[in-house]
């Protein structure tokens, strides 16, 4: 379709509507006019019909009026019979069309010019006559002995001389009348056929016997059923073939005469109509070429052919020498148009042109951001490794420090153990001291007495040498005195030696105590501090348990950044490899525009901007489900 | 402490006229003597009431076989302080115009005879001892010999 071309086209297209149009209007001349046409012929072939059938009826009327009046001075007797029998033969002279001539009477008997009659049929007519008491009769149609032919008994009734009904009647040959019926022909095409008064169908062939295998048997149940088996004429469709029924009456036998033809047949020909339309057609394209050549190549094409040139020109993107000037009015407007259009296209180019440079730019950009997301996701990775490492040591730490604190655990509780043996040791210590304190106080009590004693001493041996430096005299009072001060002194040294010691046995008890109360709170203290170490232990085992899990929740999260970062790397190539096309694309269009050859049209240069745009969207998917 | 007790009787037999007897006892780290020849006697400390409208010295009085023995504490003749007065302590009881009066102090040294050609008049570095008449010589410190007439018949004016 595309190779051939638009004049061509143009030009085929017209040429078939012409054809057609040629065609078809004979086409319609052919069924309108056929229809006109056909209503006077089908009119003519039932009149003529009908004529047929009354002419026929007129026969056999006339026939049995003959016979009716034909004189019979006769009657039936067997005793007159050979006088009889020559009054029918010579009758039978005078009326050649029939074959024998009789006479019966009511019992059957009967008297026959021929000798051969052989009363076929005879139940009919002689039913009519004797029982129906009908003037006349016919018989059915029958083959005759004399002749050979086609043949029918008619029939009357007359009266002897005696008064006594008989039959009078002959036997008719139907061969000429029904060769001349046969004749019966519109232009020479269709067929006479007959139905009896027993609704059997025949036609006549050319020898002149009947054909009971007539096509006419066909059309039995439209002439029952369409026409009611009465006169008329009607379209009937067999074996896909359309064809014209007539049905006219024999009246006065109670026959029918039909005439069937193929429609087509009789229908006027058209083939003259046709050729004279091919005629017609041969002459519209010799128009049409002598148009074509002569107006359309003058102003049309011409006009075209500018536009093409300026068309040209626009598709290699001059738009300044874009210039359209036609005076064909046909195209005025469309050339404005186009000029303006042209005018648009030179805006929307320049529009186009900064678009492209700011595409450029937001490549560069964008190539840089890809850069930077790389080195990013590069550094990412890197950190996460890192972490990864740390991560790993931390865990090990960990693991170090649940075995350290196992330990720490059993020797916590081992020291505890020993802090309450020695916790119990000291309490025994403890319950001496009472016992010592009382030991001490009757100590001290001694001491004292002793010191009282000393010192009551002391004063007796003063007031003693007192007495004695008064009593000059007596120096063995003097003595004894300065024994008693001896001893006293003696005394007091040992006193304050004794109560020197107990003073520091007490002081040593007291401290003993207090180290012990200290050693005591000491012990409490550490075994309180044990005691809530134990406890902070089991917050820290805890902890470490927590720090654990945590650790390994940690591992699988670093683990899930990691899948995730290589995930943005496989994207990020994805996006550099998108970004390498759209560049290469780039710079394909790039070159189109700066050589401004290469596509044929602006439609190739959208497709590949359509091409970029795409890729950019794509891109910037990805960069939106890195962000993500 | 341990003497010899003959080593002093041979000199108490020799200078038996010119020797005279003190009893020696610390007050506030000094050492003051007193003839026994006034010494009634030295008590044990027991307890004393206070005396009112009397001298500062005169720290109370205290009862011995129902008679009173007026205290005199030497410390605070000399100073405005007082010597704690608590159990254990002598009193050299003495009497002085029919009155008993004691000084009571922490220690008493000892009943020393004294040879008179030994005593010395105070220096005047001891001039506020007003009550000092003479001093003497034991063990290498200074004993300072009371005159207990200084000191009550300065309270009697």
């Amino acid at each position: 379709m595309s190779k051939i071309s638009m004049k061509g086209l143009l030009n085929f297209v017209s040429i078939l509507l012409f054809a057609v149009s040629i065609l078809g209007l004979i086409l319609f001349f052919q069924y309108n006019f056929g229809e006109k046409i056909f209503e006077p012929v089908s009119e003519t072939i039932m009149n003529g019909l009908t004529e047929k059938g009354k002419y026929l009826s007129l026969y056999f009327e006339n026939e049995i009026e003959k016979l009716k009046y034909m004189p019979k001075n006769f009657s039936y007797s067997s005793t007159e019979t050979s006088g009889v029998l020559q009054y029918l033969k010579k009758e039978l002279k005078d009326y050649p069309e029939f074959e024998e001539f009789f006479v019966a009477n009511s019992d059957g008997e009967s008297i026959s010019s021929s000798n051969i009659f052989t009363n076929i049929s005879r139940y009919r007519y002689f039913q009519e006559i004797f029982t129906n008491n009908k003037k006349w009769a016919v018989s059915d149609i029958f083959i005759s002995k004399i002749s050979g032919n086609t043949s029918i008994v008619l029939a009357v009734e007359y009266y002897d001389k005696n008064n006594k009904k008989n039959i009078f009647g002959g036997t008719l040959n139907l061969k000429n009348l029904f060769l001349s019926s046969n004749e019966f022909k519109f232009r020479k095409e269709g067929q006479i056929f007959f139905i009896d008064n027993l609704g059997n169908y025949f036609s006549i062939n050319v020898d002149g016997s009947i054909n009971s295998a007539t096509f006419a048997k066909n059309f039995r149940d439209n002439i029952i059923r369409d026409l009611k088996n009465s006169n008329g004429f009607l379209e009937v469709n067999k074996d896909k073939k359309d064809y014209l029924l007539f049905i006219s009456s024999i009246d006065s036998i109670g026959w029918k005469i039909g005439f069937y033809v193929e429609k087509k047949l009789i229908m006027p020909n058209f083939t003259r109509y046709y050729l004279l339309g091919i005629g017609v057609l041969i002459v519209l394209l010799l128009f049409e070429m002598l148009f074509n050549t002569v107006i359309l190549k003058k102003r049309f094409y011409k006009s075209l052919e500018i536009m093409k040139n300026e068309l040209k020109k626009l598709n290699e993107l001059n738009f300044d020498t874009v210039e359209l000037s036609i005076k064909e009015p046909m195209f005025i407007d469309f050339s404005d148009n186009l000029q303006l259009t042209a005018m648009n296209l030179k805006d929307n180019f320049n529009t186009f042109s900064q678009q492209i440079n700011k595409l450029e730019d937001n490549i560069k950009t964008t190539g840089e951001l890809i850069s930077e997301e790389i080195s990013r996701i590069n550094e990412e990775n890197d950190t996460v490794e890192k972490l990864a490492k740390t991560v790993e040591a931390i865990s090990q730490s960990v693991n170090d420090s649940q075995k350290v604190s196992e330990n720490f655990k059993s020797k916590l509780s081992l020291y505890d153990e020993e802090l309450e043996r020695l916790r119990h040791g000291l309490l025994k210590s403890k319950s001496k001291i009472p016992y010592f304190n009382e030991l001490i106080s009757k100590i001290t009590e001694i001491s004292e007495k002793v010191s009282d004693l000393s010192f009551r001493a002391e004063i007796l041996s003063l007031n003693a040498a007192l007495e004695a430096s008064k009593e000059k005299g007596s120096l063995s009072f003097a003595v004894i005195a300065s024994d008693m001060r001896d001893m006293s002194y003696v005394l007091k040294e040992y006193n304050i030696k004794t109560y020197t010691q107990v003073s520091q046995i007490i002081e040593n008890l007291n401290e003993y105590k207090g180290i012990l109360d200290e050693l005591f709170k000491a012990i409490d203290l550490n075994i309180s501090e044990i005691r809530k170490v134990t406890t902070n232990y089991s917050d820290i085992e805890n902890f470490i348990k927590e720090y654990s899990i945590s650790s390994a929740q940690i591992k699988n999260a670093l683990n899930l950044l990691k899948i995730i970062i290589s995930k943005n790397k496989s994207i990020m190539d994805n996006i550099v490899k998108q970004f390498q096309n759209l560049e290469k694309d780039y710079n394909e269009l790039k070159k189109v525009f700066s050589a401004k050859k290469g596509p044929k049209n602006l439609e190739e240069i959208f497709k590949k901007l359509e091409e970029i745009e795409r890729k950019e969207e794509t891109g910037s998917e990805f960069d939106e489900e890195e962000s993500i | 402490m341990k003497k010899n007790p003959f080593k002093n009787l041979k000199k108490q037999i020799l200078l038996k006229d010119k020797i005279n007897y003190y009893v020696v006892f610390k007050v506030d780290d000094i050492l003051y003597a007193l003839k026994t020849e006034i010494v009634k006697e030295i008590i044990e400390s027991t307890e004393k009431k206070d005396l009112p409208n009397t001298p500062e010295y005169i720290v109370g009085v205290i009862n011995r076989d129902n008679q009173p023995i007026t205290l005199i504490d030497l410390k605070r003749l000399l100073k405005d302080e007082y010597q704690d007065y608590k159990e254990k302590m002598y009193i050299i009881s003495f009497n002085y115009e029919n009155k008993k009066y004691g000084f009571f102090s922490n220690e008493v040294l000892d009943i020393v005879p004294v040879d008179a050609g030994t005593l010395t008049a105070p220096g005047e570095e001891l001039k506020e001892f007003y009550f000092v008449d003479k001093i003497f010589s034991l063990s290498g410190e200074i004993v300072l010999i009371i005159n207990v007439d200084k000191i009550l018949k300065s309270q009697d004016e």
